[in-house]
């Protein structure tokens, strides 16, 4: 068992291992700081974190009313939610453009008010959503079924209205889960490829994120792609340290 | 009447109606099972009952007869659970302000409450921990402090000692005393001492409906319910008023003094201690042939049990007699140790 254990730890470690050794190190600060690169890593960061805050506004309400009401259909809602989880990235690109494309379904009306959505930074982050969301929902929806209700129901007793208990109980109480649920978001909205490519094409410094700068450029630099390659790993090595601290201590919190 | 309810939920077979007095404190007690959580969680509003209505102070808390339903936080009713359910990432001051500043005082304000009450429950230099930093002891005082602190018309307290060590329940147990001196409060125990230190009245549930109230130690002195018998640590016979007695529904005559009119239904209580246990059958009243199932040691003496009555012997006469489970064997009482009263 160890041994297949740690066969599986070096599967993943391989690969990682054997493309820094074919990082170019003499050109490697000139390759990540290429205008290009700069330009696609600061739409990345910055397409992701508008996308992780909208999986927050949005996967909250989601969560709460997934964890904490009983409705009709209720299980087909939570499916159909993390759903984006397990398609194919291209097939919620193709999705996106159907609903927001210039011929899409809300496409055509924000058309005719002057708003293209396709092909743009804004649908760069709607596809971010698209896929990110459902590990925000999953997350703190777990955390808060595991947290139970009767800290709310202790809270209700002491006269705190509803709102009250959401904003002073419930949501502190699960904010470890809803911290590593973000982080997830983002490494998840950072990644995005597929879906990006399909719905928001790539023009640099618009919708050319660093994943698809990245496939750009093993085709005319593969030096250049390496490099990238490994600033995205860092990047996503941080973010997974990250979520493996928040997430043990949202564990202990509820163990009490 | 401070609080009247109602309540019925046909489903788990709960039916009842009970009053409780201004500064009343009203023990319940019951097997589990028998309807005490439900009760207190009526009361809070965190379940509804089929049918029913429940009014405190003049306050209509529900009336299900047209939909009415207040929220558990426009109720002024504190529950106190057997865990002390402090919240987690708030410390023991913030625990306490949080039902003053709920009800809208400015932060200060509640705090300067919130030191008071923590004083009152002798917890005052707590106030900085952290629930996880605190004992089982100290995190049950703080929770006492935290549902006093919203000053409730009504306080629920759901076995609140159970969870303690025995070497801390005493102390808690005085200063919930103190604490519900003159105070309206419910509480769910299944703790004889709790219900006689605590409590003015009892009522004793079993399976969703009242089947015994009254004053304490009236209750547990002759109880009519085989629940309350064992909670009292008395033997409990049941049966037919008699001159001498009584006469249970097996034919066998029990012999003692006590009230009641002949032939009103009438129970008759024997303490253990007071049953002495015998080989062969001798004369005299009082003579009930049994089947020892059990043998419990007790401190000093061990307890012989049947299925009807037990009995607390010495060690000693235990081992003389060889008792073993499974032997037939006869359980007598002199007629002065039994008391009997109309059921």
């Amino acid at each position: 068992m160890i041994v297949v254990a740690i066969a599986g730890a070096a599967f993943v470690l391989l690969p990682l291992v054997a493309m820094t050794t074919r990082v170019n190190w003499a050109g490697f600060v000139a390759l990540v700081t290429s205008e290009s690169s700069v330009s696609a890593l600061l739409l990345s960061l910055r397409t992701s974190l508008v996308a992780t805050v909208l999986c927050v506004l949005v996967g909250v309400p989601m969560a709460l009313l997934l964890a904490r009401t009983t409705f009709v259909g209720q299980r087909l809602v939570r499916t159909i939610v993390l759903l984006p989880l397990v398609l194919p990235p291209v097939i919620g690109g193709i999705a996106l453009l159907a609903a927001f494309g210039r011929q899409g379904l809300l496409g055509r009306p924000l058309e005719l008010l002057g708003i293209t959505v396709a092909f743009s930074t804004v649908a760069v982050v709607i596809a971010q959503t698209f896929v990110a969301l459902p590990f925000l929902v999953l997350s703190l929806e777990g955390a808060l079924r595991l947290a139970g209700t009767r800290y709310e129901a202790v809270a209700a007793t002491l006269g705190a209205r509803p709102t009250t208990v959401l904003r002073r109980i419930t949501l502190p109480l699960v904010f470890p889960a809803l911290l590593s649920g973000a982080v997830l978001s983002f490494a998840r909205a950072l990644g995005e490829f597929g879906a990006t490519l399909t719905f928001a094409g790539s023009l640099q410094g618009v919708t050319r994120t660093l994943p698809l700068e990245i496939y750009l450029q093993r085709e005319t630099s593969p030096d250049a792609a390496v490099a990238l390659s490994l600033v995205l790993v860092i990047v996503s090595l941080v973010v997974v340290a990250l979520t493996l601290r928040t997430v043990p201590g949202a564990r202990g919190r509820f163990a009490a | 009447m401070t609080l009247h309810l109602e309540a019925r939920i046909a489903e788990r077979g709960f039916d009842l109606s009970l009053d409780v007095a201004e500064g009343e404190t009203l023990a319940i007690l019951g097997p589990n099972g028998a309807g005490k959580s439900t009760l207190l969680s009526i009361l809070a509003g965190l379940l509804r009952p089929d049918t029913g209505r429940a009014e405190l102070d003049g306050t209509s808390l529900f009336d299900l007869s047209y939909g009415h339903w207040l929220p558990p936080h426009r109720r002024g009713i504190s529950l106190l659970a057997q865990e002390p359910l402090l919240f987690p990432h708030l410390s023991a001051l913030e625990n306490v302000a949080f039902g003053p500043r709920s009800a809208g005082r400015l932060r200060a304000e509640a705090r300067v409450s919130a030191r008071q009450w923590l004083s009152a429950v002798e917890a005052a230099e707590l106030w900085d921990s952290r629930p996880a930093q605190l004992s089982g002891g100290q995190a049950q005082r703080v929770a006492i402090a935290r549902a006093l602190a919203p000053e409730p018309r009504l306080l629920l307290l759901d076995e609140p000692l159970a969870a303690l060590d025995v070497a801390v329940a005493p102390t808690l147990r005085r200063m919930l005393r103190t604490v519900l001196a003159g105070r309206t409060a419910i509480l769910v125990t299944h703790e004889v001492l709790d219900a006689l230190t605590l409590a003015d009245r009892v009522v004793v549930l079993g399976d969703g409906v009242i089947v015994e109230q009254g004053a304490t130690a009236e209750v547990l002195q002759r109880p009519r319910h085989p629940f309350t018998a064992g909670l009292a640590g008395l033997n409990l016979l049941t049966g037919v008023r008699t001159a001498t007695g009584l006469r249970m529904a097996d034919g066998a005559v029990v012999t003692g003094s006590g009230t009641g009119a002949i032939g009103v239904p009438a129970a008759a209580a024997a303490r253990p201690a007071a049953m002495s246990v015998q080989l062969e059958k001798i004369a005299g009243p009082n003579v009930f042939p049994v089947t020892v199932q059990d043998l419990e040691p007790r401190g000093d003496s061990v307890r012989v049990r049947s299925a009807s009555m037990v009995a607390d012997v010495s060690p000693g006469r235990a081992a003389a007699l060889g008792l073993t489970p499974g032997l037939p064997v006869w359980f007598t009482v002199p007629e002065t140790e039994v008391t009997v009263y109309p059921r």
